[in-house]
């Protein structure tokens, strides 16, 4: 059981050991729609779906390195709580293998289910003090639309990546990646669910790469 | 009362058929009246009732499809139907439909409760976003019964729609299905794009208000008419296809959608109504088809008519008996009238014959009366003879007294002249003689006059001249002196005249006559006053009269006397009076259009007043016309009378007239053959030939010589028996007459 515990340290320390080696920055920006304005039915940050297409409002994109990376053990266990019939955050990017619970926040039910390609589960209903958290891992890559039963309108977005290096940029559409490994990778930036726009990056240890997104 | 007259009897049969008849047109025409009123209520009614139950099943059918709909809605706003296009898992997706609509899908026998919407949908589909039927791939979701494709619409439904099919069930049962098609949208509360529509749900329900069995509607029938079929469970085949028939017919007029229209099917009556169900639909158009039957209720009319019918029969029967009661009960007065008419038309007839009687005895009497009378008249008329005979002798012994009085002037003057022929160198004292020897000499012949008053109450060819009162009575004063004066002096009374004359225009009026009435009133006066008295003669004008009153101070008159003093032969004189006198007097001035008024009280005496017309110029014209003097003529005067000659030749000749004399009719005829005359006047009676017969000679030889006859018969001989006479004039002639007279026979002869 000792042992159990300390498991998940191990590629951490594996993963401190490589970002040691590998200190490459990419930062950009990312031309994003605009965010059109409509019924606005929630301020906070919500998933739009406009033609079937899903994305942030207002829009965020998610960057992301991908490349031959080792797969994370272990990665750390995220959350997408349930607040006030709203997900947070409503979108999740996560590495492939991420565990994320799923805590309800609010005093009623909700039944969080999907039936993405990329993850198919139903959680059932649940209350808020529902022991051991509602949780999926979610080991595709793939986007993972996030449903409740219950609420027809909430709506939350799981990016499952494979890869560990992705950041999520500001409503302006910069961002900033580091802690990369020097190399030649594809850089891709999900703006939502039907455009992903990629390039490719060389980074070197130490450097700075301005990757920009049009 | 067992021997009715014929005629009650027929009376009390003819008031009853008219009071029958009456009230047999009352009662049908209440009848008629009622009748038309249930039939008109009927209808109204049957049609309210059809209106009603359409509209209560319309309405439970709205109330029914409305939470239909939003049921449907529900279920296609499920998140995991939703997801499963969002998510792009058609596997996933009729199964969650499947476990979504466990409730209302699926073998659950609880019946439809639409307050708590849990409806029974016979089935489920989910059209693709092309409007096509996404193929099943689970269990339970409905057998449709009919071909898919019914459900397939053009396109996805962007709202809601309702269609009908007719489904047939294993055992080949016909069955209505209604249809809602529910567009599935994504995210429908968060999406900016409200018409993301990706798919429709279809559901199926079982129409069962559209005929079937739930019906619980009594004479209702409601159906679907879809594609040109009509589908009418619980009706028979033949009424099925009548309708369709008639369907066709009217669905060809979209106007009839909506009305009620009477059809009469197999001789039932029905009333038909479409209405088109899902008008805003993509689905084929369907129409509901409510069927009512009026049988139930035509029977229903019937027994009403029959009771209205019978009721009416009731009422005539009443009436009827009614009728007989009181028509024998208005008779009854009528019937006792006949009887007493019968007593009355006996004893009419009794008192007619006796009326007949007394009439033929009347007749009788009439006759006996009349013949009396006849006898009497004549009776009287030979005493008025009498009396006028008597009155004559009486008039005629008065005459001679008269007349001879007249004479005692004429003779007297006449002898004073002869004796001292000196007075008529006196021019004065011999024409004061002349003339009150004249004046006698007319009272003379005034006095003869009289005379023809009983014979001729009115002159035809009177003269009425101006008359001076004053003068008249003067005359009369004068000439009745021998009576008042002489005779009452010898009988031992003092009687005294007054005259009181105040100015009086002439009165129109004959001055003998009038001169006659004062005399006769001076004359009663004097016969009032046995003992004397005073006589008041009296003149004055009363508006366009002049007035003559005699007033005596005698006996008077009692009243009865004084009422009948002016009647004929009415005297209080005795054997004196021939009582002419008055009454005289009454018609002469009732022929002067006056009028006579007395007062007379006994003891006091009597007062006579004579009011006259006053004399007027305009009237007299006329007569003073012809007077005038005419040219100068050749006059032939034939009298047997020498004074006579010789007066009518001095008076002619005083007139310029050339005149020759004859004193024989033979001689005037020989005369006249001789010489040339332009007037003839001759005497009447004369020896040999009578002055007629010479002027009938004369007027053969010449015609138009005028001719006048001068006669003493005067008044009592006739012109029209005389043709020959152009003028007949009577003595004794003045000389102013004479000019009249010759004037009016050349006017005559003209």
């Amino acid at each position: 059981m000792n042992l159990c515990r300390f498991i998940p340290l191990i590629p951490m320390l594996l993963l401190t050991g490589t970002v040691c080696h590998a200190d490459a920055v990419v930062e950009g920006h990312v031309t994003l729609p605009k965010a059109r304005p409509g019924p606005v039915v929630n301020k906070r940050y919500e998933i739009v779906i406009r033609g079937g297409v899903a994305a942030t409002d207002p829009p965020r994109a998610v960057i992301y390195l991908e490349g031959p990376f080792p797969k994370a053990e272990n990665p750390p266990t995220q959350q997408m709580a349930q607040k006030d019939l709203a997900f947070v955050t409503p979108l999740l990017p996560v590495a492939v293998g991420t565990k994320v619970e799923f805590p309800n926040l609010d005093d009623t039910y909700h039944n969080i289910f999907s039936y993405s390609p990329a993850k198919r589960f139903d959680l059932g209903r649940y209350r808020p003090d529902e022991r051991p958290i509602p949780s999926e891992v979610f080991d595709v890559p793939g986007l993972v639309t996030l449903h409740c039963d219950i609420h027809e309108h909430m709506r939350g977005l799981i990016l499952v990546l494979d890869t560990p290096h992705f950041v999520m940029t500001d409503t302006d559409g910069h961002f900033r990646l580091a802690g990369l490994p020097a190399g030649h990778f594809t850089l891709k930036a999900w703006v939502d669910s039907k455009t992903t726009r990629e390039q490719t990056v060389d980074l070197k240890n130490g450097a700075t790469l301005q990757a920009d997104f049009p | 009362m067992s021997t009715q007259p014929s005629g009650t009897i027929r009376f009390r049969a003819r008031l009853l058929v008219a009071m029958m008849f009456i009230i047999a047109c009352l009662t049908g025409a209440a009848l008629f009246i009622a009748q038309r009123h249930a039939a008109a209520n009927f209808e109204r009614e049957t049609k309210e009732d059809f209106k009603s139950q359409v509209a209560a099943i319309n309405s439970e059918r709205t109330v029914r499809l409305a939470s239909l709909t939003e049921r449907c809605r529900q279920l296609a706003g499920k998140p995991r139907i939703v997801a499963a296009f969002e998510d792009g898992a058609p596997d996933v997706l009729y199964p969650n439909v499947r476990d979504e609509l466990r409730d209302i899908l699926g073998q659950n026998d609880a019946p439809d409760d639409p307050a708590t919407g849990k409806l029974r949908a016979r089935f489920c589909r989910v059209l693709d976003e092309k409007g096509a039927v996404i193929p099943v791939n689970a269990e339970g979701l409905g057998a449709l019964g009919f071909e898919e494709s019914a459900l397939a619409l053009p396109a996805v439904a962007v709202k809601q729609e309702v269609g009908y099919v007719v489904a047939r069930d294993p055992a080949g049962r016909e069955a209505i299905d209604e249809i809602i098609a529910t567009p599935i949208i994504l995210s429908p509360l968060i999406s900016h794009d409200p018409n993301a529509v990706v798919a429709a749900l279809v559901l199926g329900f079982d129409a069962a208000d559209l005929g079937g069995e739930g019906q619980s509607r009594p004479g209702l029938k409601s159906g679907l008419w879809l594609n040109g079929h009509l589908h009418l469970p619980g009706v028979p085949a033949a009424v099925v296809k009548s309708i369709t028939a008639e369907l066709k017919v009217t669905t060809a007029t979209p106007s009839t959608a909506g009305t009620s229209l009477p059809v009469e099917i197999g001789g039932v009556p029905y009333l038909l109504l479409r209405e088109r169900l899902n008008p805003d639909s993509r689905f084929p158009p369907a129409d509901e088809v409510c069927l009512y039957s009026r049988a139930d209720a035509l029977a229903e009319q019937r027994a009403d008519r029959w009771e209205i019918v019978g009721i009416g029969a009731a009422l005539l029967l009443a009436g009827l008996a009614a009728s007989h009661i009181l028509a024998a009960r208005l008779s009854k007065p009528v019937e006792t009238l006949e009887v007493v008419s019968a007593e009355n038309v006996v004893q009419r007839e009794r008192a007619q014959a006796a009326l007949d009687v007394t009439n033929e005895e009347l007749r009788v009497r009439n006759a006996e009366l009349q013949k009396a009378l006849a006898e009497l008249e004549a009776a009287h008329h030979q005493v008025v003879q009498q009396e006028r005979l008597r009155a004559l002798g009486q008039m005629a012994s008065g005459i001679a007294h008269d007349f001879n009085n007249a004479l005692v002037p004429i003779l007297g003057f006449c002898e004073l002249l002869q004796l001292s022929p000196d007075t008529l160198n006196d021019r004065q004292k011999s024409l004061s003689y002349l003339e009150t020897i004249q004046t006698a000499a007319r009272d003379a012949a005034s006095v003869v006059a009289r005379l023809r008053e009983f014979y001729r109450a009115n002159e035809a060819d009177e003269k009425f001249v101006a008359v001076n009162l004053k003068r008249l009575v003067g005359q009369v004063v004068k000439m009745t002196q021998p009576k008042w004066k002489d005779q009452a002096l010898a009988n031992g009374a003092t009687v005294k005249v007054v005259a009181d004359f105040q100015d009086v225009p002439s009165v129109c009026g004959e001055e003998s006559a009038l001169r006659e009435v004062l005399t006769n009133l001076v004359f009663n006066a004097v016969d009032a006053m046995p003992g004397g008295g005073v006589i008041t003669i009296r003149t004055r004008q009363a508006g366009d009269h002049g007035i003559l009153e005699v007033a005596d101070s005698g006996t008077g008159m009692t009243e009865d006397v004084r009422r009948r003093c002016l009647e004929p032969f009415f005297s209080t004189k005795g054997e004196r009076g021939t009582g002419l006198g008055l009454s005289m007097v009454f018609g002469i001035v009732q022929r002067h259009s006056g009028t006579i008024d007395l007062q007379s009280e006994v003891g006091r005496g009597t007062t006579f007043i004579i009011s006259l017309p006053l004399y007027r110029e305009a009237a007299n014209t006329a007569v003073a016309g012809p007077a005038v003097a005419t040219r100068a003529l050749r006059v032939l005067v034939v009298d047997d009378e020498a004074p006579v000659r010789d007066l009518l030749s001095a008076a002619l000749a005083h007139d310029g007239h050339s005149v020759e004399v004859a004193e024989q009719g033979v001689e005037g005829l020989r005369r006249f053959m001789a010489g040339k005359f332009d007037l003839v006047v001759t005497d009447k009676a004369m020896p040999g030939m009578s002055g007629d017969q010479m002027a009938t000679a004369i007027k053969q030889v010449a015609p138009r010589t005028p001719i006048i006859l001068l006669t003493g018969f005067g008044h009592f001989l006739d012109k029209e028996s005389m043709p020959a006479i152009d003028v007949l004039a009577s003595k004794p002639v003045s000389i102013s007459s004479l000019r009249d007279a010759i004037a009016r026979a050349l006017a005559a002869a003209a």
